[in-house]
């Protein structure tokens, strides 16, 4: 029996990691698109990028594969066969499986502007992306970072960590608006300009200059923005063409069912590349823990266990020494209830839909994360006032 | 023989509580399960966080930052992502003070 998982990142590895905790005695094959074996990468926009020694990401020594027979392997996938029930590999080689398990995640969106191949223009998606964008900080003075996502806002933040000047251009209203909603997005707005960064609002990139090197930005309402480097974070597209022609339905990501399994017989998917139903809603989650359970349960399942992913998602972001926690799913909310203090950058956001908790954001509230999870897994009505009164103890509103 | 020194009051840890007491710099989480007094180090084997502003349900710990587990009784993970246990210190209660051991006497030491 061959088990065979294209893609080595979080997903991939828990994957592998959850066959064998459930007695899989067959082979696995664990594909990886990098030269590195399996590692963590939120330390890449954080402490990969602030830290004077970069730490040690990888989930595993190298010697754990070996020992638990899981054939690690450094090569992509290229096209796949489910009639025949094949995989070819990017060198070539056919590699033929009983279940396979997508979870080839995610790549970056790049833009397309001129200049935007000009030398010191930065993604960050990899190891070798952190060390690059890591090594242009040193001597550096100042960085555009374009783009106030998560992946934008945490660079923006481990650079000023760095004491680099920072310019953070946003197309939107405000940053982290598109997960966060304006309310939330503006406070995080504040954040950025009182840890002294220049945030640029409703502006895009129109030009990257330099003579071959980039020198500076240029915005679409013509701002001039001097740099040493330049690191982008736009968004990620599901890395899907190696399917194409499979039969596997796509739509934005690898189309699953509850149970991970796509439209083709033996072969599911996981991760960040995969879209999946969440409370009737077709979701491709591109958040860590999601990545890693969502995995286990494709795994159990490829194993035959009929289990249902039916989770409270989850993630978490460090900027400056602030660490926001999000729990749940909320895409429309009638009213956010606050509990303890905005301005002191201590509290729980509440994202309520007819007296219902769909959503928590907690600032520096570590202690909570586990009550907000079950008020919104339960899925009781609460009282509002009470649930802002911070007299109120959480665990008498479960 | 370990060296101890005392952390906190006997009575101000009840049953099912922890705290975290800092020894040396490093941060020690001290529990009270089922009547035992337990010790482990207090930062998470696997992210930047403190397990003790996780949750306690009975000898299980969940970690407040991805939700890993680890049995406070041994330091043994018992849920990913932890996969490294965490150094045990030996703990006790004397003269009504709980006292606890200057360097870990091990990792991942079982019950």
């Amino acid at each position: 029996m061959t088990f065979v998982i294209v893609g080595a990142g979080l997903a991939g590895q828990r994957a592998a990691e959850t066959l064998r905790s459930e007695g899989f005695a067959g082979r696995i094959v664990l594909l990886g698109a990098e030269p590195e074996r399996p590692y963590d990468r939120p330390p890449l926009s954080k402490e990969v990028l602030q830290k004077e020694a970069e730490p040690d990401l990888y989930f595993r020594p190298s010697d754990w594969y070996a020992e638990q027979r899981i054939e690690f392997r450094p090569v992509a996938a290229a096209a796949l066969d489910p009639g025949a029930r094949v995989v070819t590999l990017a060198n070539g080689e056919r590699l033929g499986y009983d279940a396979l398990l997508c979870a080839t995640g995610t790549r970056v969106r790049r833009l397309g502007v001129p200049g935007a191949d000009l030398d010191g223009v930065f993604y960050l998606r990899t190891l070798a992306d952190a060390r690059r964008i890591r090594a242009a900080m040193a001597g550096a003075r100042r960085v555009v970072v374009v783009g106030g996502g998560f992946i934008g806002a945490e660079v923006a933040a481990s650079c000023r960590a760095r004491g680099l000047e920072v310019t953070l251009i946003e197309s939107l209203p405000v940053p982290l608006g598109r997960v966060l909603g304006e309310e939330l997005g503006r406070i995080y707005a504040g954040i950025h300009r009182e840890r002294g960064v220049n945030l640029y609002t409703g502006e895009t990139v129109a030009e990257f200059q330099g003579a071959g090197r980039v020198e500076r930005v240029v915005t679409g309402s013509g701002r001039v923005c001097e740099c040493d480097f330049a690191v982008v974070g736009i968004g990620v597209v599901p890395e899907v063409e190696w399917l194409a022609g499979s039969g596997v339905r796509i739509d934005n990501g690898i189309v699953v069912n509850e149970y991970c399994e796509t439209n083709v017989p033996g072969v599911y998917a996981a991760g960040d590349v995969a879209r999946w139903p969440y409370r009737g809603e077709l979701l491709r989650v591109e958040h860590w823990d999601n990545a890693g359970n969502q995995a286990a349960v494709a795994a159990r399942n490829m194993l035959g266990k009929g289990e249902r992913y039916n989770p409270v998602l989850y993630f978490w972001s460090d900027q400056y020494d602030l660490r926001l926690q999000y729990v749940g799913h909320a895409s429309t909310w009638d009213r956010i209830v606050y509990r303890g203090s905005v301005p002191a950058r201590n509290f729980t956001a509440f994202f309520t839909r007819d007296g219902q908790v769909h959503a928590s954001l907690s600032i520096n509230r570590p202690r909570e994360m586990m009550l907000c999870r079950r008020l919104i897994q339960s899925g009781k009505p609460v009282d509002l006032d009470r649930l802002g009164d911070e007299g109120v103890d959480l665990k008498l509103l479960l | 023989m370990a060296e101890y020194v005392a952390v906190a009051r006997a009575g101000d840890l009840g049953e099912g509580d922890m705290t975290a007491v800092v020894v040396d710099g490093q941060r020690i989480l001290v529990a009270r399960v089922e009547g035992e007094l337990y010790a482990i180090a207090a930062v998470c084997t696997h992210g930047e966080a403190n397990l003790d502003e996780g949750f306690l349900d009975g000898c299980n710990l969940t970690c407040p930052l991805h939700f890993g587990c680890v049995d406070v009784r041994t330091g043994l993970p018992t849920a990913p992502p932890i996969v490294k246990p965490s150094p045990v210190y030996a703990v006790k209660e004397e003269d009504g003070m709980i006292l606890v051991s200057k360097t870990p006497q091990g990792s991942g030491v079982r019950a």
